[in-house]
């Protein structure tokens, strides 16, 4: 007996976890974030030498397992930010991250986010995840849910490194931490 | 002044009511612009809080609003159109429209709509509520100031005014003030006070110029009367004197005269002629001779008076002498008993300056003695002749006698001439400051007419009218003078037509009234037609004039013959005068009716007497107070002109 339940709870595991499209938790909190990946956008300004020319694409990238399904491409689907049209890149490992703007570093990638973050520094990247101990692992932006609420923290710091002016509308709403904290 | 304060504030209002318009119309606009600008900033402010939403921030946002009191409420509606936010923090969801509309004054509320866009996306719609109270403080505020600048400006413009006013209307006043004095009392010592340099002052001194003058006029006039009546003195005086000689002359005549009146009274005896009828001067006086001499009433071949009568009538017929032959006549004694008397009578006429007989000379001879004794032969020739002669000569004495009575009258009338001539002169001098004064009060008039108030105008109207008033006394005075200066022209002259003219003429006085006229046929007279009318025209107008009470006003103009005139009267149912002051009527300057009852200036009467005494007749007149009036005036008939 125990056998069998043990055996039918891995498989609702199994067939629970990678396969829960278009269902109400989690997908809903993606959809927000996707939109607020977007939204990031509007707020923050790159430097001038981040695009090789106004209408050179932005590149959203997701690095990791990709938590948004089509969202994101539905999300920035048609739409610009300034003169840049908007293009999303899935990455598997750092070493393919190239020409992008905001990376969305995945969970599956916890463990190595501290290595990936160092070798993002200095690169005009706004980092953007939403793993525990994000900010201390040197990442820009953290998602946070508190009551049921997405939040955000934002590691002013570490934008600046990265050469990232954060509007303050932005920062009004976003809860800023230091380099150090989670 | 009141039309002067009424024009300002009329002006005034209209210009604040124009300004007001026009702000706020401004402020309608203005209020719309301001809180679209505020939502326009919470838009771009909000952002951020939709893009990431959060209600909280959008909160915030809004909530920086509480500044501006008068806003009610605002809100922040998401891209679906719900409410994301709203201020005050709990203010009831139905304060806020349900759905983003059109900006615009609704429901007492200004209500303002703002996309709020990022890119070309639009995230949602600010609303911002507001209450009208800036709308209503400005209306009270502009209220409050144009009530406060129109009564400001009206005292200012009225207190002016009235500074202003005083300024002009002092010496006006003052001026008709002394006029009216002046014309009441006619003392032409008064002189007006001069309050400035303007016009007003040289009006002030054109009118004490002719102030100067008339007096000056008046006194030298005075003085010249007085030399004149002094003048006029000696010649009564020297008249009288040579009078008194010809009487006792006359009277001591020798011979037996008496002397008739045209309409065979007795005007005065000899002494002779008293001694030889037995008869008293004072019972021969005034008394027809026929009644004194009559025929002896015993004795029925008496026709010594028939036959003197109808000698007497051929003198008066004829204007020549005539003779009779030898009468008896029976003298009647104081005791009544008749004496037996032969006389031989000359009735001889005397002529006046116009060849009308004045007197009758009834000259008699007493021959008793000689008839008696020549009883039988009658030599009456030559006795006649002797006669003749004798009266021949008596003639010539009383014809020197009239002669120096003659050039006494001459010198009156000469004098009299230049008395007319000097008031003929003198009106025309008086008319030239009356010019003046009557032309500045003109230009006064023009110049100043809306500086003057009501007073002011009727003010200078009444100095206008004084003018007048004095210009017509100057005018009647010409007309007087002129009446002696110029000649007359006699020519045959139809009163009727004359008369007709005259009513005519014053049409304009009649209008509106009932008068009823009744007119006699009047008969041509020998006269100068100009003068006649004005004689017609002064008896006329004066009756139109003395009866305007009655309605209707009855005038009666006739003529009755009279021995040898024509008495034309004109008869009105006036107010008439008192009799008692008959003689004053036709006096210079004499008026017995005030000028505010009757208007005029006292002459036209006197002109009248002075054209009809001029053509040899008579004027007088007969009235009672409030009973009417009737004047009259004879003239000569034609008959009687010229022969001798």
């Amino acid at each position: 007996m125990k056998k069998i339940i043990w055996l039918a709870a891995i498989a609702l595991l199994l067939s629970g976890a990678p396969e829960l499209p278009a269902q109400t938790g989690i997908s809903r909190e993606y959809q927000v974030k996707a939109v607020f990946l977007f939204n990031f956008a509007q707020f923050i300004a790159w430097p001038t030498n981040a695009f090789a020319d106004p209408q050179t694409p932005m590149t959203i990238g997701v690095l990791g397992d990709d938590p948004f399904d089509s969202f994101l491409d539905e999300t920035v689907r048609g739409e610009k930010v300034g003169e840049h049209p908007l293009v999303i890149q899935h990455y598997r490992r750092i070493e393919d991250v190239q020409g992008c703007q905001i990376l969305f570093i995945s969970r599956s990638e916890d463990g190595q986010t501290g290595r990936i973050l160092a070798g993002l520094k200095d690169k005009n990247i706004l980092t953007v995840g939403d793993s525990d101990g994000f900010i201390k692992d040197g990442g820009i932006v953290r998602f946070v849910m508190e009551e049921n609420k997405i939040h955000f923290r934002i590691n002013l710091e570490a934008a600046k490194s990265a050469n990232l002016a954060i509007s303050s509308k932005l920062l009004r709403l976003a809860e800023i931490v230091e380099p150090g904290s989670d | 002044m009141t039309v002067n304060l009424l024009t300002s504030s009329a002006v005034l209002l209209l210009t604040c009511a124009a300004f007001i318009t026009y702000e706020v119309v401004t402020l309608h606009k203005g209020m719309v612009q301001g809180y679209m600008t505020r939502a326009e900033i919470i838009a771009a402010n909000s952002t951020a809080a939709l893009a990431f939403q959060s209600e909280a921030d959008a909160a915030d946002v809004l909530a920086a609003l509480k500044t501006d009191r008068r806003i009610t409420g605002a809100c922040i509606y998401d891209g679906t159109g719900k409410i994301f936010a709203k201020f005050p923090a709990n203010a009831n969801v139905g304060l806020f429209p349900a759905w983003p509309t059109q900006s615009g004054y609704r429901n007492g509320h200004l209500e303002v709509f703002c996309p709020i866009v990022q890119g070309h996306r639009t995230l949602g719609t600010v609303y911002i509520q507001s209450d009208l109270s800036a709308l209503t403080d400005r209306y009270y505020a502009y209220a409050w100031l144009s009530a406060a600048i129109i009564a400001g400006s009206i005292l200012v413009a009225y207190l002016l005014s009235r500074m202003l006013q005083k300024q002009i209307s002092a010496p006006i006043v003052a001026l008709a003030e002394t006029a009216n004095a002046i014309s009441k009392q006619r003392d032409f010592s008064v002189r007006a006070i001069k309050f400035g340099e303007d016009e007003l002052g040289l009006l002030t001194n054109a009118f004490n110029e002719m102030l100067a003058e008339i007096q000056k006029l008046n006194a030298t006039l005075e003085q010249r009367v007085q030399e004149r009546t002094a003048q006029l003195e000696t010649a009564n005086v020297e008249l009288s004197r040579s009078r008194a000689v010809l009487e006792s002359l006359f009277k001591s005549l020798p011979g037996l005269f008496l002397v008739l009146t045209p309409e065979l009274k007795i005007v005065t005896a000899s002494d002779a002629y008293l001694k030889a009828t037995m008869t008293k001067r004072e019972n021969l006086m005034g008394r027809d001779i026929f009644e004194v001499f009559p025929d002896n009433p015993d004795d029925p071949n008496a026709t010594g008076s028939s036959n003197v009568r109808a000698s007497l009538n051929r003198v008066l017929q004829s204007g020549e002498p005539d003779t009779l032959p030898i009468q008896k006549y029976d003298v009647r004694r104081p005791d009544g008993v008749f004496e037996e008397r032969f006389w031989s009578p000359i009735n001889s006429p005397v002529l006046g300056a116009d060849h009308r007989i004045e007197y009758i000379i009834h000259r008699v001879e007493d021959v008793t003695d000689f008839v008696k004794q020549q009883q039988p032969q009658k030599n009456s020739i030559g006795d006649d002749n002797g006669l003749r002669v004798q009266m021949e000569r008596m003639e010539a004495e009383i014809f020197r006698s009239s002669q120096e009575v003659q050039a006494a009258n001459e010198k009156l009338q000469v004098a009299n001439k230049e008395l007319e001539a000097f008031s003929y002169s003198v009106s025309h001098d008086l008319r030239a400051p009356l010019r003046h004064v009557d032309g500045f009060v003109d230009l006064l008039r023009k110049q100043s007419a809306e500086k003057l108030d009501d007073r002011g105008r009727r003010y200078l109207d009444v100095i206008a009218a004084s003018a007048r008033q004095m210009g017509t006394l100057i005018d009647d005075l010409l007309v007087f003078s002129r009446m002696s200066r110029t000649d007359l022209r006699r020519t045959k002259v139809a009163s009727e037509s004359l008369v007709h003219e005259v009513r005519d003429a014053l049409q304009g006085e009649i209008n509106g009234r009932r008068i009823v006229w009744k007119m006699d046929s009047l008969p041509q007279v020998e006269a100068d037609a100009p003068m006649l009318r004005q004689v017609w025209a002064n008896l006329i107008g004066n009756a139109v004039k003395y009866s305007r009470t009655r309605d209707p006003a009855e005038i009666e103009i006739g003529c009755n013959t009279v021995n040898d005139e024509f008495v034309f009267f004109v008869r009105d149912n006036g107010v008439g005068f008192d009799m008692q002051y008959v003689d004053k009527l036709f006096g210079v300057f004499q008026r017995l009716h005030r000028a505010d009852e009757f208007e005029g200036t006292g002459i036209g009467l006197a002109n009248v007497r002075r054209i009809v005494s001029r053509h040899g007749g008579r004027t007088w007149a007969e009235s009672k107070v409030d009973g009417g009036a009737t004047f009259f005036f004879s003239l000569p008939k034609i008959s009687n002109e010229k022969k001798g």
